[in-house]
C-alpha cells in the first residue's frame, strides 16, 4: 500500500521538511562522526535541567515595494521594518529588552537617504541599506540580512552573562566566543546533510531524545557541531520528521564530549517549549518564539499606518 | 488627614473612550476596584480645562498575548510569555464644567480621594448631607435630604430577597443616621417616624445599646460622624394579649416599656375604620367598596356619642335607642341592618354583593375583636398609639393576623396621613417605615389601604409624609410608589427578580453584583448620582433581640479599666 503521512504545518507556511528529495546522497557535505561511529539508536538524555535560558528571534516586515530609478538605472527596493527582541524563561517566561529598525533596501548597490516620515505625531525613521543583486527579491533578502543581523547582536548580548543559555530562532547568526552557549535552532529542514544510513535515525527519534552530533561546513570560521532532536512524540497523521529541528552551536565552544552534554540539555529541555498545536508551525515554532514573534509584530507598529506616512511621504517628496 | 488623589494609569486607547463611559489601563502598581471614584483632567481646545469624574463599574484583567484558553498553563509553566492587562470601566459622572467629550487616551487617571471624591460622587453639591453608609473603600457615601424632605424629592423604596437583604436594618440605619447626625436642624426632635414591626421582636429593643457590638463597628460609625448607641426617644406599642380584659401587651421577649394599642367602638365609627376591615385587594372598586362606605356613613350619621363611656356610642334608629358597648355589638347592628330588604344602610346593592358584605365582616370581626373595644376599655387615651411622644414610634404587628395587619396598617397610616394633612406643612417630617409593601400596595386591584398608600407616595412629598417602604419584589408593587421615590436601594436579589424592568437603573454589571451581595451592603440609587453605589451600613448599635440587649458594655468593662 503507498503510505501516505502529512505535515503538520499550515500550508501557507510551507512544510517543516522542505528538502529536496530524490537525490541519492546529501547534498551538504557534514562529518557524522565526530561523537561517534555509532549511529544505530537515539541519545536519551536524562530529565530536563530547567535553569534559565533565553530565546532570540526576530520578525520582518515589507512595508511598501519601490521602483528605484537612478538616471538611467532602474532597481527594485523596499521599505522594511524588523523587530527582534528575547524571552526570558526561568520558570517563568518574560520579554526581555526588545529592538526595532526600519529600512529603505535598494538593489544594485544603489543607496538612498535616510527616510524620516511622519506619523502619529512622531516620525519614523528609515536607515539606508543596499545589496548588491538586482532580481526582484534582492532587497527582501537584504532586509532578512538586517534582521539577522540584530539577532545575532542580541544573542551576543544575551550570551555574554555566564551560566546562562540562549537558545536563537534559525540557523546560528552569531559565530564569536561568549560567555554562555548561543544554540541555533532551526525550524525547518531546507537541507539534507546525512546519508540514508544516519537519517534513517531521525525518523526514530522519541521527544527529548537527538541523533549523535556531527560538523557542518568547511570554512573553520563557521563550523558548527549540529544535531536533530524531536519535539513531540511521532503520531498519525503526521511524518516522521514532524516535530523535528536542528540544532547547531559553532566549534569553538568546546571538545565533543563538552558540545554533547550542550546537546542532552538542549534536547531535553525543548520537548516542554514545543509549539502551541495551534501555531501555524507547530510543533517546531517553540511556544515562547510564537509568543515572542506576536509581541514583536505588534511593537512594529500597525502596518496600514506605517505604509500610509510613506506613501504621504512619497507624494510629499514630489507634489 | 490631608488626602490627595493617587495616580492609578491612563484612559485606554483599544477601548472606545466616550462622554458617558471610558476604560482606565491601571498601572502595573495600582489598582482599581469598583465604585472607586476615578477623575482624568483635560482639556478642550477654545474651551480650557474639564475635569470629568466617574465611578469603577467593572475592572477586567487579562493576559494580552494569549490567544488561547488554555494559553494559561503554559504561561504557568514559564513556557508562553505574555503580559497581564488590567483595564477598569469607568462610567461618567460629572463633567466640570459641563462639557460632554470623551477622555482622550493617554490622559491619567486618579483615584479621587477627598474633596475630588466629594466632587465625583456630588457630595459637594448637597447642603445637607445625611450619612448612607460606607463606600467600598471604607469612605462615607451621603444622601442629599434635599430629596428626602421633599423639597426635590421624596421616599425610599428597599428591594431585596427576605433575611439576606436587611432591607428592614438598612431602614432602620437611615432613621437612625436622620435622627441621630444635626443634618435635620431645629426640627429634629419634632421628627417623627412610625414603623411597623413585621417580623419577630426585632424593633422592640431599638431605645436599648447593642451589647455585641465591636470596635470595628463603632469605627464605622465614628467615619460617619454618628453616636455608636440606641435610638434616644422610642414609644413601643403592641397589640393587646387576648380579646377581653386588662390590655397587657402581647410580647415575649420584653416585659417592660411596650404599652397595648387598641382603638375603640366609638373611633371605630367616627374615623370610618370599617373600610379597613375589607381591605384584601379587590379586582377594582367592588360594589363591596361601595356598600362599605354607605355603612361608614350611616354609622356615623345614626350613633351618638355614649354620655356615660368615651369609648362607646348608642344607636338611634327608627326611634329606638340601642347602646353598643362593644365591637361585637356594632357588627352585629351593621349586620342586622344590611340583611334588611330595603334598609338605607344597604341601597340598592345586590343580595349576592350584601352576602358577600357579610361573609367578610364575620371573617374580619373575628380577627380584629381585641383591637377595638368597649365598654371594658380602661383608659382608651392611654392606649391610642400616639406618634406624638416620641421620635420613633414602634407599631408591633407580627402577632397578627393578616386580616388584623391590614386593619392597623391601614388605620394607622390613615390616621397620620390626616394629621400632616389637617397641619398642613411640611415640616417637621413624618417617616413611615413598612416592610412588606407587596401586600400593602400590591401592583394589581384595588385596596383601601393601597389607597391611603398612593396618596402617601403622590402627595406625601408637599405634606412631609415620607414613605421608607420595603419588600421582596418591586415587580409585584404598584409602579406609582415605586416610581415616586427618590431613593431606589437594592439589597441580595433573586436573579430572575434583578433581571425585571423595576430595576432598570441597575446596570448589567451592578444586576449581577446584587445577587451576591452579603447582609449589611446594599446597592444605592440617588437622584444625584447618575451611576448606583454600592454601600455597606455598620451593625446595628442598637439591640434587635433579646440577647444583644444585655447591660451596657461600659459596666462590663469599667472593672478593667482601673485608673
Amino acid at each position: 500500500m503507498l503510505v501516505l503521512r502529512a505535515d503538520p504545518w499550515m500550508p501557507e507556511y510551507g512544510m517543516g521538511f522542505d528538502a529536496p528529495l530524490g537525490a541519492d546522497g546529501p547534498e551538504a557535505v557534514a562529518d557524522p562522526f565526530v561523537e561517534t561511529r555509532d549511529w544505530s539508536s537515539p541519545r536519551s538524555p536524562g530529565p530536563p535541567d530547567p535553569g534559565p535560558l533565553w530565546f532570540v528571534d526576530g520578525v520582518r516586515r515589507v512595508d511598501l515595494r519601490l521602483l528605484a530609478d537612478d538616471g538611467d538605472r532602474r532597481v527594485p527596493g523596499l521599505f522594511g521594518s524588523f523587530a527582534v527582541g528575547s524571552v526570558r524563561c526561568d520558570r517563568r517566561a518574560a520579554f526581555g529588552d526588545h529592538e526595532v529598525g526600519r529600512a529603505i533596501v535598494l538593489g544594485g548597490g544603489v543607496r538612498a537617504e535616510a527616510v524620516e516620515a511622519p506619523l502619529a505625531g512622531g516620525r519614523v525613521r528609515f536607515a539606508p541599506s543596499t545589496v548588491p543583486g538586482e532580481e526582484p527579491d534582492a532587497p527582501l533578502l537584504g532586509l532578512q540580512e538586517l534582521m539577522r543581523r540584530a539577532e545575532g547582536a542580541t544573542a551576543a548580548r544575551l550570551a555574554a552573562e555566564e551560566g546562562t543559555l540562549v537558545l536563537a530562532d534559525g540557523p546560528l547568526t552569531f559565530h564569536g566566543a561568549s560567555a554562555a552557549p548561543v544554540v541555533g535552532v532551526v525550524k525547518r529542514t531546507a537541507r539534507r546533510y546525512l546519508g540514508p544510513e544516519h537519517e534513517a535515525l531521525v525518523g526514530r527519534l522519541g521527544p527529548g531524545q537527538r541523533t549523535p552530533l556531527f560538523s557542518l561546513g568547511e570554512d573553520e570560521r563557521v563550523r558548527r557541531y549540529s544535531w536533530y532532536a524531536r519535539l513531540v512524540p511521532l503520531r498519525l497523521p503526521w511524518h516522521d520528521h514532524a516535530g523535528i529541528v536542528r540544532c547547531e552551536v559553532r566549534v569553538g565552544i568546546g571538545e565533543p564530549g563538552h558540545v554533547a552534554a550542550l546537546a542532552d540539555r538542549v534536547s531535553a529541555l525543548l520537548p516542554t517549549f514545543a509549539g502551541r498545536p495551534t501555531d501555524p508551525r507547530a510543533p517546531q515554532n517553540l511556544a515562547p518564539v510564537g509568543g515572542l514573534e506576536a509581541w514583536l509584530r505588534h511593537r512594529m507598529g500597525h502596518p496600514g499606518l506605517v505604509r500610509r506616512a510613506l506613501t504621504d511621504w512619497l507624494r510629499g517628496r514630489e507634489g | 488627614m490631608e488626602v490627595t488623589s493617587e495616580p492609578v494609569g491612563m484612559v485606554l486607547g483599544t477601548e472606545d473612550a466616550t462622554p458617558l463611559t471610558f476604560w482606565v489601563g491601571v498601572a502595573p502598581d495600582a489598582y482599581l476596584q469598583l465604585d472607586d471614584a476615578v477623575i482624568v483632567e483635560t482639556s478642550v481646545p477654545g474651551r480650557g480645562p474639564l475635569r470629568i469624574s466617574g465611578i469603577v463599574q467593572d475592572v477586567r484583567a487579562r493576559h494580552e498575548g494569549a490567544q488561547f484558553d488554555s494559553d494559561v498553563f503554559l504561561v504557568d509553566r514559564g513556557v508562553l510569555p505574555v503580559e497581564t492587562a488590567v483595564a477598569a470601566q469607568v462610567v461618567a459622572t460629572r463633567f466640570e464644567p459641563e462639557i460632554l467629550v470623551p477622555p482622550m487616551p493617554g490622559l491619567p487617571a486618579r483615584r479621587a480621594r477627598g474633596a475630588e471624591r466629594d466632587e465625583a460622587l456630588y457630595f459637594d453639591q448637597m447642603a445637607r448631607r445625611v450619612p448612607a453608609g460606607l463606600s467600598r473603600d471604607g469612605e462615607p457615601v451621603f444622601l442629599d435630604l434635599d430629596f428626602l424632605d421633599g423639597s426635590r424629592g421624596a421616599h425610599v423604596n428597599i428591594s431585596g430577597i427576605s433575611g439576606v437583604a436587611t432591607k428592614t436594618s438598612y431602614a432602620m440605619f437611615l432613621l437612625y443616621s436622620l435622627f441621630h447626625s444635626p443634618v435635620l436642624g431645629g426640627y429634629r426632635t419634632n421628627t417623627k417616624a412610625i414603623v411597623f414591626n413585621v417580623k419577630g421582636e426585632d424593633l422592640l429593643w431599638l431605645d436599648t445599646p447593642n451589647a455585641r457590638i465591636v470596635d470595628d463597628d463603632r469605627a464605622a460609625y465614628e467615619l460617619l460622624d454618628l453616636p455608636a448607641g440606641p435610638f434616644e426617644s422610642v414609644g413601643l406599642w403592641a397589640p393587646p394579649r387576648g380579646t377581653a380584659g386588662p390590655a397587657v401587651p402581647h410580647v415575649e421577649g420584653r416585659g417592660e416599656g411596650v404599652t397595648a394599642y387598641y382603638w375603640t367602638v366609638r373611633d371605630f365609627v367616627r374615623e370610618k375604620y370599617l373600610r379597613f376591615l375589607f381591605a384584601e385587594a379587590e379586582d377594582e372598586r367592588s360594589q363591596i367598596a361601595d356598600l362599605v362606605a354607605r355603612v361608614e356613613a350611616v354609622l356615623d350619621r345614626e350613633c351618638e356619642d355614649d354620655p356615660t363611656n368615651d369609648a362607646t356610642v348608642v344607636h338611634v334608629g327608627g326611634g329606638v335607642v340601642e347602646p353598643i358597648g362593644d365591637f361585637d355589638q356594632l357588627c352585629e347592628l351593621i349586620a342586622r341592618e344590611v340583611d334588611q330588604d330595603g334598609s338605607p344602610w344597604r341601597g340598592r346593592v345586590s343580595d349576592a354583593t350584601v352576602a358577600a358584605f357579610l361573609r367578610r365582616l364575620d371573617a374580619g370581626r373575628f380577627r380584629v375583636r381585641g383591637l377595638i373595644r368597649g365598654r371594658d376599655a380602661e383608659d382608651p387615651a392611654r392606649h391610642r398609639i400616639d406618634w406624638g411622644a416620641s421620635q420613633v414610634t414602634v407599631v408591633d404587628i407580627h402577632t397578627l393576623h393578616d386580616r388584623a395587619k391590614r386593619f392597623v396598617t391601614g388605620v394607622v397610616i390613615k390616621r397620620l396621613f390626616d394629621d400632616k394633612e389637617r397641619m398642613g406643612r411640611r415640616e417637621p417630617l413624618t417617616f413611615l417605615v413598612l416592610d412588606e409593601l407587596n401586600r400593602y400596595a400590591p401592583r394589581e386591584g384595588w385596596s383601601p389601604i393601597k389607597e391611603v398608600l398612593l396618596d402617601v407616595a403622590e402627595r406625601g412629598r408637599s405634606l412631609g409624609m415620607i414613605l421608607i417602604g420595603a419588600e421582596q419584589t418591586a415587580s409585584e408593587v404598584e409602579r406609582r410608589v415605586i416610581a415616586n421615590s427618590a431613593f431606589r436601594v437594592v439589597g441580595r436579589l433573586d436573579t430572575a427578580e434583578a433581571a425585571r424592568g423595576e430595576y432598570g437603573f441597575l446596570p448589567a454589571v451592578t444586576r449581577s453584583r446584587a445577587a451576591i451581595l452579603k447582609p449589611g451592603s446594599m446597592i444605592l440609587q440617588q437622584p444625584h448620582i447618575p451611576v448606583p453605589i454600592q454601600v455597606r451600613f455598620p451593625f446595628p448599635s442598637w439591640a434587635t433581640r433579646a440577647d444583644e440587649a444585655a447591660a451596657p458594655p461600659g459596666d462590663v468593662f469599667d472593672a478593667f479599666r482601673g485608673d
